[in-house]
């Protein structure tokens, strides 16, 4: 199966081994993920500027994908989100119009509105892929109790995701969990956002999110955060140390991609996962 | 349609997007559906002076709540938008929008990420050569 993948602004300089473990692990399910030129941001950040604007960057994505007749996997929950919006937005005939206008004006095609946006997690959730998984497992992680955290942007909303799962009982990224053999713990602050989004309008509030979420999971036995999510990693991952500071703890909790945990069970290699990447060492 | 103040009328007030709010939890002085029943009133000039609707993390728990279907997380957009076009907007937001005018990307790729992403074995990122002369001029040239 072929697809456009998007990579948007954060993932091809924050999250290499994102990256890396989903070109990777894709190939290995046959998934085709084919790089395109000149896409550009999402529009995500620009809706606190100007909603036209953002629109209009996202369809332009869009445009680039689907004059190539292909779907669009993308890897950040922000962009699928912001896209997948776009693509329920633009069927409102006059918006799209205008849209069309502008993409006239650059020279890059019409919208049609006949282009999917997925996240590459909800087709490696597909049952044909994790029973493959099952069957394959090379490495046991039978004893590793993992908590996840699915994020907003890769549930919400529910509109524009066209409501494939619960979003207050996310299923799919558990589904994988589950298929490598793994345990998944149940915490009281699962839903809470990771904070990274009102970083620049108030840091110690976004702190104390991921540090309060990182303490709920410590507390109930996690060996590690699964996340889905360039920003979430970051908020988790990167800003671990002064977010657990900001709630009087201190943890060294492993933050792995689901991405990163499917290729470790069925044994490909630290390079192919990029785990050196990985900022809290974890030896499993 | 891009959302206006009268997609927020339906509004009961009932507090559902507030009491499901992450930010709200810790931070008191963010009350979504304070912000919502001001532009009800007419009284969006209000609402953008005030620097709580920044803290918003877009989650869009509330909008997923509302009753009343409203959405929340897109009406406190517009909200910053206008903010933004009135000059009110924190110092954060006209350097965001500066870089994406100038790179169509909010993290330009420099040569050096791109050399790390060689040595990793991923492929060059081509930077976007001029910016988008559209965006350009919707977000305005200074």
């Amino acid at each position: 199966m072929d697809y456009a993948l998007y990579l948007g602004c954060a993932i091809p300089i924050k999250a290499l081994k994102y990256e890396l473990s989903a070109r990777n692990i894709a190939a290995r399910f046959g998934i085709n993920l084919i790089d395109l030129k000149c896409f550009t941001c999402c529009g995500f950040p620009v809706k606190s500027m100007d909603n036209l604007a953002a629109l209009y960057l996202s369809a332009r994505n869009l445009v680039i994908a689907e004059s190539q007749g292909l779907d669009i996997v993308g890897l950040c929950s922000g962009c699928v989100a912001t896209l997948s919006e776009a693509i329920i937005m633009l069927e409102d005939i006059n918006l799209r119009k205008e849209i069309n206008g502008l993409l006239k004006k650059e020279g890059i095609g019409q919208y049609k509105g006949i282009l999917k946006v997925r996240h590459l997690a909800k087709i490696l959730s597909k049952d044909t892929i994790l029973e493959q998984i099952s069957n394959n497992i090379s490495f046991d992680l039978t004893n590793k109790c993992l908590a996840i955290h699915y994020g907003c942007h890769y549930l919400k909303p529910s509109e524009a995701h066209g409501k494939l799962e619960d979003v207050n009982r996310p299923t799919s990224i558990s589904k994988i969990v589950k298929a490598i053999g793994a345990k998944e713990i149940d915490y009281d602050l699962k839903s809470q956002c990771c904070g990274l989004t009102m970083m620049s309008a108030d840091e110690s509030i976004a702190y104390q999110l991921a540090g309060s979420k990182l303490k709920d999971i410590a507390e109930k036995g996690a060996d590690a955060l699964i996340v889905a999510c360039p920003s979430c990693c970051v908020a988790f991952e990167n800003n671990q140390k002064i977010a657990c500071k900001a709630v009087d703890t201190t943890l060294s909790m492993p933050v792995l991609y689901y991405t990163q945990l499917m290729g470790l069970a069925i044994g490909m290699s630290d390079k192919e996962l990029g785990f050196e990447f990985n900022r809290v060492a974890f030896k499993w | 349609m891009l959302l206006s103040p009268n997609d927020a009328q339906s509004c009961l007030k009932c507090g559902k997007c507030t009491s499901g709010c992450d930010i709200n939890r810790l931070d008191p002085s963010f009350i979504p559906h304070r912000l919502i029943h001001l532009v009800t009133m007419g009284m969006v000039a209000d609402s953008i002076s005030e620097y709580s609707i920044w803290k918003c993390s877009t989650c869009f728990t509330c909008s997923e709540r509302c009753p009343q279907r409203i959405k929340v997380t897109e009406i406190l957009w517009m909200l910053k938008e206008k903010a933004f076009k009135e000059g009110k907007s924190p110092d954060f937001v006209s350097k965001q929008s500066e870089i994406i005018k100038t790179h169509a990307k909010l993290f330009p790729i420099s040569d050096k990420d791109n050399a790390r992403r060689q040595k990793a074995g991923l492929p060059v990122i081509e930077e976007y050569p001029d910016g988008l002369a559209n965006l350009r001029q919707i977000l305005g040239d200074k």
